[in-house]
């Protein structure tokens, strides 16, 4: 290292004072011999002057304006914000996470239940009957292919079916809880005969 | 609303004391005190005056946000000193970001290369509108931790402690990057300084 960079590192301190004692004194000594050195300080100060007379730019006549309507628009997110702050700090990110999956456990829970509606699973009337008495079914085929189930004459649930519903003159299709055994009888005779009635207007 | 009296400045730490404590007005007079001296800091440091502008806005409405935060320990002026320059240096990481991805997607032929100094002609007249051109350009070329310094000691005119704290760094570096800051520039503009 040269002795013109070994003084370089003191010009600002020269320039601004901040030099004293011996330091100065070598400082003064060495720019009275080099040329160079004395060029760089003289342009080193008319740099500062020129930097510090640099002309100031000057902000826009609506820059109140503007920052006025920032600070309002800031302090009105700001209100909505604290309004729906009903987790605060650390619990905040597991709160919105609880609270997404809630939301999609009810989304999912309606879902269901409006496909469930749409789509209504009507149960075999075979399996229901025979999960209703707990007795196994004899299967018996009407003329027609209607279906009636009975249960050993016992009390049951008797599963009919739409057509056989409609030909009771019910308006609810699906299961009928028989009270007795003779009451089954009656209506399974009742049934018979409507059917003999419809395939006789029907076919013959 | 208390009014400002005339004659009797208050001083910058008492503006705040009397925001903190709900005084609207004493806001007003800190914008009025400090949005053109931050204008030309985050100008000369950005180059771009509409984004120094903004910057400006930015810093003030973190003074409002957060006047409950600054303490009566440091001076007013190296708090929002230190809020602007936060500020800017984020905005040039952001455009450095940015000009990389924009470069990045040019064709080869395509770049915007800067044009050489070398193309200047030192024997041309310039007047005073060109020069103060050629300063800020030069300024804006060196790196933002000597920029940063040089903008707030010889622009802004801080002392040497007020930047050490602004810039979070050792009054003795602070020093030091004045002085490199001043010789870089030096060395560049000695066409322009030694007319």
């Amino acid at each position: 290292m040269n002795t013109c960079q070994n003084y370089e590192g003191f010009i600002s301190g020269y320039l601004e004072g901040d030099l004293q004692g011996e330091s100065l004194l070598e400082m003064k000594n060495h720019i009275s011999k080099c040329q160079s050195c004395s060029q760089k300080i003289n342009n080193i100060k008319v740099l500062c002057l020129n930097l510090k007379k640099l002309a100031p730019v000057k902000t826009s006549s609506d820059f109140d304006t503007m920052l006025r309507a920032r600070i309002k628009l800031d302090s009105k997110k700001k209100r909505y914000q604290t309004n729906w702050n009903l987790f605060p700090g650390n619990f905040r990110i597991p709160a919105h996470g609880i609270s997404i999956a809630l939301i999609i456990i009810a989304f999912t829970l309606v879902f269901l239940k409006i496909s469930n509606f749409q789509n209504p699973t009507i149960p075999d009337a075979a399996d229901n009957a025979e999960w209703y008495s707990g007795q196994p079914i004899q299967n018996q085929q009407s003329p027609d292919n209607l279906t009636v189930y009975s249960i050993d004459r016992q009390p049951a649930i008797r599963v009919i079916s739409h057509r056989q519903n409609h030909l009771l003159g019910h308006t609810e299709r699906g299961t009928e809880t028989v009270a007795d055994s003779t009451n089954l009888l009656a209506q399974e005779n009742r049934l018979s005969d409507l059917q003999r009635n419809y395939y006789q207007t029907k076919t013959y | 609303m208390v009014k400002e009296k005339t004659g009797n400045r208050p001083t910058d730490e008492d503006l705040i004391e009397r925001f903190q404590n709900g005084d609207l007005y004493a806001f007003d007079l800190i914008v009025k005190r400090y949005k053109n001296q931050l204008l030309n800091f985050i100008f000369r440091f950005l180059g771009n005056t509409e984004e120094a502008e903004d910057l400006v806005q930015e810093t003030f409405l973190r003074v409002y946000r957060n006047r409950k935060a600054y303490q009566k320990v440091a001076k007013f002026s190296t708090w929002i000193y230190t809020i602007a320059g936060n500020l800017a240096k984020t905005e040039l990481r952001k455009r450095k970001r940015r000009r990389f991805f924009s470069i990045s997607e040019l064709g080869y032929n395509e770049k915007d290369y800067d044009i050489s100094d070398d193309a200047y002609n030192p024997e041309k007249d310039v007047d005073g509108r060109m020069k103060e051109a050629i300063i800020h350009n030069q300024i804006m070329k060196l790196s933002p931790k000597f920029r940063q310094v040089i903008l707030l000691r010889d622009v802004q005119q801080l002392s040497y402690e007020e930047i050490s704290e602004i810039v979070n760094i050792p009054l003795g570096t602070v020093k030091s990057r004045v002085n490199r800051g001043r010789l870089k520039l030096q060395e560049k503009l000695k066409f322009l300084l030694e007319r």
